[in-house]
């Protein structure tokens, strides 16, 4: 991946602070860590904050280091274990799911994840609140950027937390996927 | 359904006081998200441009795009299928479902299904079919249609919503939207995971790479993509476009046009290879016979962002449902005609639902010209032609010496208003009779408005004549609160010859 200009980190962060905005209440953050003890300690806050128990990582190697430290703090973290898939039903009991970005863009502040073993759809999509542990160097600055680069096969692109404004066009919180998403960016 | 049934319908909604408050809230909170989010974009004009001239390219391509599309969705495990007409579609679609032993669908937000009727045909199947998008969710609740493209439940307020959810789902009343949509979620949740098979739409098939463009904000459209072992789309085959590259402005007009956000929450991209294993139902339902006129075919470059629902005063005013089509406001009123959203008959008249104004054309994100086609529309009806095109066009109805509209059939309007229109292109189009008649206008309207005398200066358009029985002949009622108008004594280009010979320039012969 190339070096990122820091400018589009300052970039993301702002795209990404009202995306968590909703009637007064805050639904996630971005921080930048220096090192993977800042990330882990900033998600163990987070996840004493929310409340959140069961947690269930992905195996990414970007993640191994995050995912080693925090280990130390919950006890009930698990790792995915490509061979062998958690269930549906195993995902929705899940409280957090911690997983990558394979690219981010700055633009919008839009993470995009790729279809991968290592870490399933459903990590992102069921628990009440999805951690995201990432580099720097993966940021792009628009989607075209990220277009050009993404390989062939399925992919997804996350935009903020879920939301709805299917009531009378008043935005709410989550509609049917996360509530909170908290984004730690390493170098 | 005449002119006539169509207008007694926008009367009926008009006369309706509920109807009012919800759609103009929507609306302008609508168009206000849209213009804040656009004003905030450096580049909107050049992304426009581009995401114009990529879906105008895809429309001009559309069979070779499509078969494309088809052949890498196929290479990489995928099942395309081709559907003429709704009852086919319904067909297909309840058939994948069966052979794959199916009894329960989660649904996502799509048109294309709400056109060909597909819940109906479910049920009547035994196929338990459930929608999952919050506005979705309550319109079905309901037993109702949507009335927006992309916001199915603008027509109710929260209060009727509380209601409905204390009615259908056994919950305690509020009306409160966090409440409520947590309610949603959690009706659907255990829906979500058990279900067989999920259905959607797309917003857009990728021809280069076989795949199926998805957006949302709620994450039920992932759930129905990802969750079940079986997923069916059904598409508009319009909705192809020639590289994953052109994402790019796409991505960047839709979304604004729609909700007025900078990007969809979720924006899905899934090939055919599973899993879960992935059909692709290819609606055409009239889009060919759109593609095959060259006049309307830009209407196939639609993208379904609803903004021209947003910017019509007409939509705003008489709702989603006067229309009588699955596709309300502008964008509706030009597939009715070739029976998309309602039947062709029955949505000749729809252009008529429409003031010309042009908004619609101006928060267009693909530069569709809505009101020039909405007019070309009320041409056809007129001349009896309906949503089927000319033998040849004139490009311009009125102009040159064509006053075939004399003799062509008058379906819709009354004869005496074609004799009309006839005989102001037949004097228009011949400019000493012009002048002729012109003329004679000016001096009866000067003698009714008492300014026959020729005293008054050159030019000048004096009023405030006492009315004269003349002036109340010609206008009635116009003239009790104010007075007719003076005409000049000599018409723009007399007074203007007369001016130029004044200051002595010279000018060629007219």
């Amino acid at each position: 991946m190339s070096v990122v200009a820091p400018g589009e980190l300052r970039r993301f962060a702002e795209a990404f602070a009202p995306l968590v905005e909703c009637g007064g209440v805050t639904h996630g953050a971005v921080r930048a860590c220096a090192t993977p003890a800042e990330a882990a300690g900033w998600l163990a806050l987070v996840l004493r904050e929310q409340q959140a128990q069961r947690v269930l990582a992905a195996s990414r190697p970007e993640l191994a280091a995050v995912v080693a430290l925090l280990r130390r703090e919950l006890d009930s973290l698990t790792v995915i274990d490509p061979s062998a898939p958690p269930s549906l039903q195993q995902m929705a009991e899940l409280d957090a799911g911690l997983g990558g970005a394979d690219l981010l863009v700055a633009e919008s502040a839009s993470l995009i994840l790729t279809r991968s073993l290592h870490e399933p759809w459903a990590l992102s999509l069921l628990p009440r609140v999805h951690l995201v542990v990432t580099e720097a160097g993966r940021i792009v600055p628009r989607l075209a950027d990220a277009l050009s680069r993404l390989p062939a096969g399925d992919f997804t692109m996350i935009t903020g937390p879920s939301r709805t404004a299917d009531v009378e066009k008043t935005l709410v919180v989550p509609a049917h996927g996360p509530a909170q998403l908290f984004v730690a960016i390493l170098p | 359904m005449s002119l006539a049934a169509l207008r007694a319908r926008i009367r009926a909604a008009v006369a309706d006081p509920a109807l009012a408050r919800p759609y103009e809230n929507a609306t302008a909170r609508g168009r206000a998200r849209r213009e804040q989010s656009i004003a905030r974009m450096p580049d909107w004009a050049e992304q426009r441009a581009s995401a114009t001239a990529i879906r105008h390219e895809a429309v001009e391509r559309l069979d070779e795009l499509g078969a494309a599309f088809e052949r890498n969705f196929a290479a990489a495990g995928g099942c395309t299928w081709h559907a003429a007409d709704a009852t086919e579609a319904c067909r297909i679609v309840v058939t994948i479902l069966q052979e794959h032993g199916a009894r329960s669908a989660i649904k996502a937000k799509s048109m294309a299904t709400e056109e060909v009727h597909l819940n109906a045909a479910l049920q009547r199947c035994g196929i338990d079919a459930i929608e999952t998008d919050l506005g979705e969710f309550i319109v079905q609740l309901a037993g109702q249609t949507p009335s927006h493209i992309t916001a199915p439940a603008i027509h109710l307020t929260r209060q009727q919503i509380g209601r409905l959810f204390a009615d259908k789902l056994g919950v305690a009343y509020t009306d409160d939207p966090v409440e409520l949509t947590a309610i949603a979620r959690r009706a659907l949740r255990q829906r979500f995971l058990g279900a067989d098979a999920g259905i959607s739409g797309a917003n857009l098939l990728i021809a280069e790479t076989g795949e199926l463009v998805l957006l949302e904000n709620e994450a039920n459209i992932r759930m129905c993509l990802t969750l079940p072992r079986l997923h069916v789309a059904v598409a508009g085959i319009e909705k192809v476009i020639a590289r994953r590259a052109d994402l790019g402005p796409l991505l960047a007009v839709l979304p604004r046009s729609a909700t007025g956000q900078e990007m969809g929450t979720y924006v899905s991209v899934v090939g055919g290879a599973g899993p879960p294993e992935r059909h692709v139902v290819l609606l055409d339902g009239g889009r060919r016979r759109i593609h095959a006129d060259p006049v309307r075919r830009e209407i196939l470059a639609c993208i379904r962002c609803g903004a021209c629902l947003n910017a019509c005063p007409v939509y705003e005013r008489i709702g989603g449902y006067a229309y009588g089509s699955v596709y309300p406001g502008p964008i509706g009123s030009l597939l009715g005609p070739h029976g998309i959203g309602i039947d062709a008959a029955a949505g000749a008249a729809l252009p008529f639902a429409s003031s010309l104004c042009g908004a619609c054309r101006d928060v267009c994100p693909v530069g569709i010209d809505l009101p020039e086609l909405l007019r070309e529309g009320r041409e056809r009806y007129v001349r009896g032609s309906g949503g089927v095109a000319r033998g040849h066009t004139d490009g311009d109805g009125v102009g040159g010496r064509d006053t075939s509209g004399a003799q062509a059939p008058a379906a819709g309007a009354g004869r005496l208003e074609v004799l009309g229109w006839s005989a102001w292109a037949f004097v228009l189009s011949r400019p000493r009779l012009f002048h002729f008649v012109a003329g004679a206008g000016r001096a009866i309207l000067r003698r009714a408005t008492g300014s026959g005398g020729g005293t008054r200066a050159a030019g000048g358009s004096g009023n405030a004549r006492p009315r004269s029985r003349l002036a109340a002949a010609l206008v009635g009622g116009w003239t009790l609160g104010r007075s007719l108008p003076t005409p000049a004594r000599r018409s723009f280009l007399k007074e203007w010859e007369r001016r130029e010979r004044a200051a002595g320039t010279r000018r060629p012969a007219a």
